[in-house]
């Protein structure tokens, strides 16, 4: 790992021009990309989504809470390119506003778990010790509750509200990955750079900081992207039982729920959201793989 | 990890999980005896002497442990029945979905990601990473409509609903192993791979055996080890899943019996289930902590890494 | 042992947990014991094959018919039956009882019907009906209050003389009550803790095993008094989520689904093998108004509300089709006054009435503000019934149209007597004894039963004191109306529709009455296949 960086940085480092380097990171990146067309298509999704789901408002879209009872259930027309659900709503419309609620919770809770992950994990891996024992212990608590009946109970006890589902899967969800990220700081921290700084006099933050998270950055992102499905799944799992997003709120959980009473007269009430998951959890883990493949290529694909 | 002190844990955080819930027990308790009618307000007062809620934190949490311990999970708010009993009398029905959809899962995954390895390069390989990538992509509460609609309505080779003959199980069960399946196909296809790889293994194709031995004896030994690691966790994973399951095919589990608790606020009744579920997933991880360690005997844990 | 021995006895294990499971869940004992007292009479020697079986997929099956607890299920499911039942007009009539006067005003002398006989054989007589009366009013505190009784005495064989607290002219509608079947008091379990859904009864169909939330089995009951049933065996299963009774009904695995949703029905119409029975509603959808909430305590604000609803956008979009706009709180037809005004739609006078109140937009934001506070009102419901959170979603923006902001949370239905809100959804039924009364006590009287949103007004409680009072029908018609429109004035409930509430059945099944006009009544002994 550390010749690796080494050599990130020769073949990167010309700081006084600016754009070339910006130019030529993102030509490496595309040329990997390109020689894998999974992960490939994993970034294309994410990244249509991501940008669909920040721009909706700027989209010509109609409002995806306006509702017209006398234009419910409509097939898809060319003014209503997915038709119209069960309100008379602009399925189309919610589908991509959905796409910022869902998105949005979710990257709130991946930023949320690795937070409390990275804080837990790094503490307890560079310190070992008590700390860790008692971290671990802590960690180990919540492993031992099963993630969505653990997330069930607290979405249902808090109430129904998107915040708490978030919450919910929050909570539940950074324990395994803290035991992970310790086991990443632990190894890290056994290298030889790390007992060459300590050497020098560097003081503990800086370690951390600047030698150990670099080396594990790698693999931290592509946990954290892989994580991205199974919270997006998680949560709109959550909505799906009732405990997320409250109407009128567009929410791919949520419009997956009320769409299955209209599951046979208007399949593709139910088929938009549904694939619209699937499609970006596919896309997550399609990204996560690539960038892993990326960083160590000496895996069998 | 020491169980004892886990389990201890575990009671804590559930008995906190109720004690933050609103709603007052007394209230809802009087208020379902005298069948929707409010009580008042000095009865309520009465009631909660009586049940000793106004009682210290840790006293009541002593008194429910001591409760737990002998059996009694306490009773629903809905209908004032026994919550342990209705735990005990369901679990049957969820165990048996989540060890078929597992089963199902090992008998399907393992093997087809073993074919993924061998096969590696080929269509075949393709395929499967494919089947893999959209089974851990699939939401279950869009598959099992889906499914229901398909096998049940159009086709008509399942019912689908029910509880009792195997045919009943089918539906459910399958929509709940396709995530786990696609998980550990891709498992055993890596972990394979990995293996194979290893000097040791070009050490036996040079000895002269032949590939199908090196691949069955040497190789699959060594690959399941992981996979075995994460059976433990898919159980969990799978009752977690039971609880959609069970909820959009009426499958009368404990995973139906807290989503209807959850709707109707019946907070007793969630308290119970996750320690209920927290206790069993302990001693199915440590099942199969057992069983790791006896399949190979190499490994031992405990203690901090060297 | 080598690895395959060990990786085969892992197999081993999951497939034994799951064979245990699965051996468990045979032996599975129901919520109370599995033996069964009534022994399943077979004089008439049907083969299994040939025997008529008629399935139903029900919402609720989470209790034990017990006749004075849960005559909710005991009665529509065949089992329990009352001294008096409502016709489909909705009016008492003589059921198990064949007629009663009142000689006092505060004394009934009911007369029953000779050759009746329980579940276990035994004829009914006033003596066993005093014995079952006396137990339900022991057993259920909410039917002890709703009767009223002082005391109950036989005076012969096939005579009950009841005593009432009060003047009560309306007793033979409070016995239709489902909690006060009758049962053979000598079956009925000593403690009060111990259910009595094993107790004999006198319906067409007995209780042969009960488990919750999953099934239950009942089978004819031979010497039912009306004669024989048309089926041998009923077995109900329980499904809560409508979409899953729908799919139970197509697949075959169920004869009769109940409760189905609007889309449900298109889809059963859609489908020739099946047919849709509607019955004509017994439930209002409708919202609590809070009293004590600070928007909701202007009586101007309330009215601009109550207007602002588009009660037949709300029939043909929300239930589609499958409703009837409520006006008041009685169906159409059911409570004929000469003059009372229901609320109709009118959005102009909605935003007249808000001015007036001191409610105007003047940040365009369009919601009006009075004081600098914007007029947001919380909406809450429950999603048990279906068609309360759409109802109020488009509500939600029914009040933008008006000027007036919301916001939609979907709790749980105990939370309506809780505040916390502005208005609440809910689902109630008006018509229940066939009194009008009923629903005026239980919903506009201070304090009353289900007047969650803690309406209180002196004049209406006044009305309805004197309703109680009288006792010459036309009195109470003209004293009712008078009540509804005092509420109505003040606003003490939004009405918003009645619902149908529709059966799908296949076409094996023979059900020529169809279902009743009140929801209490469902299988009967006349129903079977073809």
């Amino acid at each position: 790992m550390a010749e690796r960086s080494t050599e990130r940085r020769k073949s990167i480092k010309k700081p006084e021009v600016g754009i070339l380097q910006l130019r030529s990171v993102t030509l490496n990146t595309l040329r990997a990309m390109r020689r894998d067309p999974g992960s490939f298509l994993g970034f294309a999704i994410v990244a249509v989504v991501i940008l669909a789901a920040l721009l909706a408002p700027l989209l010509p879209l109609d409002d995806p809470t306006e509702l017209d009872l006398k234009r419910k259930l409509l097939s898809p027309s060319t003014e209503h390119l997915l038709g119209t659900d069960h309100l008379g709503r602009d399925e189309l419309s919610r589908l991509v506003f959905g796409a910022r609620t869902t998105l949005l919770m979710s990257a709130a809770s991946l930023v949320i778990i690795m937070t409390m992950a990275s804080v837990v994990g790094g503490l307890s891996g560079y310190y070992g010790g008590w700390v860790d024992s008692g971290m671990m212990l802590v960690v180990d608590l919540l492993l031992a509750f099963p993630a969505l009946i653990l997330g069930v109970a607290v979405a249902g006890i808090l109430g129904p509200s998107l915040i708490n589902v978030m919450i919910a899967v929050s909570v539940v969800w950074w324990a395994s990955h803290a035991r992970v990220i310790r086991g990443m700081v632990l190894s890290a921290r056994r290298r030889e750079y790390v007992e060459a700084a300590r050497a020098i006099g560097a003081s503990d933050t800086r370690i951390v900081v600047f030698h150990i998270s670099r080396n594990i950055v790698g693999p931290f992102v592509v946990l954290a992207t892989l994580d991205m499905g199974w919270i997006i799944l998680g949560i709109a799992g959550l909505s799906f039982l009732g405990l997320g997003a409250q109407p009128p709120t567009p929410e791919w959980g949520a419009m997956l729920n009320t769409s299955r009473s209209y599951m046979q007269t208007s399949p593709l009430l139910l088929l938009a959201p549904g694939v619209a998951i699937f499609l970006l959890v596919l896309g997550f883990n399609l990204l996560g793989d690539g960038i892993r493949d990326l960083l160590d290529p000496t895996t069998y694909r | 990890m020491t169980l004892p002190l886990l389990l201890l844990a575990i009671s804590i955080i559930t008995f906190m999980l109720l004690n933050f819930a609103p709603g007052d027990a007394a209230e809802i308790t009087l208020r379902r005896q005298n069948g929707g009618i409010t009580p008042s307000r000095e009865a309520v007062a009465e009631l909660r002497q009586e049940l000793g809620l106004n009682d210290s934190l840790p006293v009541r949490y002593g008194r429910w442990v001591s409760n737990a311990v002998r059996g009694d999970l306490g009773e629903s708010y809905r209908s004032g029945g026994s919550i342990a009993t209705e735990l005990f009398r369901r679990l049957p029905a969820t165990l048996l979905l989540a060890a078929t959809a597992l089963a199902l899962a090992v008998a399907t995954g393992i093997p087809l990601g073993v074919m993924a390895a061998v096969k590696r390069g080929t269509w075949v390989d393709t395929a499967c990473r494919l089947l893999a990538l959209v089974g851990a992509a699939v939401p279950s509460y869009v598959l099992a409509p889906a499914l229901m609609l398909l096998f049940a309505v159009y086709l008509d080779w399942l019912p689908a609903i029910g509880y009792g003959s195997p045919k009943t199980l089918i539906l459910p069960a399958v929509a709940l192993s396709f995530g786990t399946m696609a998980q550990l196909m891709r498992l055993t296809r890596a972990s394979l791979l990995e293996v194979l790889g290893h000097d040791y293994m070009r050490t036996a194709r040079a000895k002269g055996l032949s590939d199908s031995v090196v691949v069955w004896r040497h190789g699959l030994k060594n690959a399941l080890l992981p996979v075995v690691t994460v059976l433990g966790t898919s159980m969990g994973y799978l009752l977690g899943g039971a609880v959609i399951i069970e909820t959009i095919f009426g499958w009368p589990g404990i995973g139906q019996f807290v989503v209807t608790g959850i709707s109707q606020r019946d907070y007793p009744v969630v308290q119970g289930f996750v320690l209920y579920v927290a206790i069993l997933f302990s001693l199915v991880n440590l099942a199969v902590d057992f069983t790791y360690r006896w399949l190979d005997p190499k490994i031992h844990f405990g203690g901090t890494f060297n | 042992m080598t690895w395959h021995t060990r990786f085969l006895g892992l197999t081993f294990a999951i497939l034994a947990l799951a064979a245990i499971a699965c051996g468990g869940s045979a032996t599975a004992t129901p919520v109370t014991s599995s033996t069964s007292n009534a022994p399943t009479e077979s004089n008439a020697s049907t083969d299994p094959a040939e025997e008529r079986v008629l399935k139903v997929a029900m919402t609720f099956l989470d209790e034990a018919p017990d006749p004075y607890q849960a005559g909710w299920l005991a009665v529509p499911t065949g089992l329990a039956e009352t001294l008096f039942r409502l016709s489909n007009n909705l009016n008492p009539e003589p059921w198990l009882a064949s007629g009663a006067v009142q000689v006092e005003p505060t004394t009934w002398e009911v007369t029953l019907r000779e050759g009746i006989k329980f579940h276990n054989g035994v004829l009914m007589d006033a003596a066993k009906v005093k014995g079952s009366l006396d137990l339900a009013l022991l057993r259920r505190p909410g039917t002890k209050m709703l009767l009223d009784l002082d005391r109950i005495e036989v005076k012969d064989p096939l005579t009950v003389v009841i005593h009432t607290n009060s003047p009560n002219p309306v007793l033979p509608g409070l016995l239709t009550n489902q909690n006060t079947s009758i049962a053979d008091p000598d079956t009925v379990p000593v403690s009060l803790d111990e259910s009595a859904e094993r107790s004999a009864m006198t319906g067409p169909y007995k209780l042969v095993s009960f488990t919750a939330d999953q099934e239950m089995k009942v089978v004819a009951h031979t010497e039912y008094w009306q004669g024989t049933p048309a089926l041998d065996r009923v077995e109900y299963v329980a499904f809560n989520q409508a979409e899953t009774r729908l799919i139970a009904l197509q697949s075959g695995d169920v004869d009769i689904s109940i409760n189905l949703s609007p889309q449900g029905a298109v889809v059963v119409g859609n489908d020739s093998s099946l047919d849709i029975k509607t019955a004509p509603p017994s439930g209002m959808l409708f919202m609590f108004v809070n009293h004590e909430s600070p928007a909701m305590r202007d009586p101007l604000v309330r009215r601009a509300v109550a207007i602002a609803v588009d009660r037949e956008a709300m029939s043909t979009g929300v239930a589609d089709g499958h409703a009837v706009p409520a006006e008041t709180m009685f169906p159409p037809g059911f409570l004929s006054c000469q003059s009372t005004a229901g609320y109709s739609y009118d959005p102009e006078a909605a935003r007249e009435l808000l001015a007036e109140a001191g409610y105007k937009d003047e940040d365009g934001d369009g919601i009006v503000e009075k004081d600098g506070n914007n007029l947001e009102l919380v909406l809450q419901t429950y999603p048990e019934q279906p068609l309360l959170p759409p109802m109020l979603e488009v509500f939600q923006s029914m009040l933008k149209d008006i000027g007036v902001g919301a916001k939609v949370q979907i709790v749980e239905w105990t939370l309506a007597s809780q505040g916390g809100y502005d208005l609440f959804g809910y689902s109630n039924g008006t018509t229940t004894t066939g009194d009008p009364g009923w629903a005026l006590n239980r919903q506009f009287l201070t304090g009353g039963d289900e007047n969650r949103g803690n309406f209180s007004s002196l004049a209406v409680d006044e009305i309805i004191g004197r309703l109680s009072r009288a006792s010459d029908p036309a009195q109470r018609q003209q004293i009712a109306c008078d009540a509804l429109q005092a509420g109505q004035d003040e606003v003490a409930l939004i009405p918003v529709m009645f619902p149908n509430r529709l059966y799908g059945i296949s076409d094996s099944v023979e059900w020529a009455s169809g279902p009743h006009a009140a929801q209490i009544y469902f299988i009967d002994y006349l129903i079977g296949l073809k």
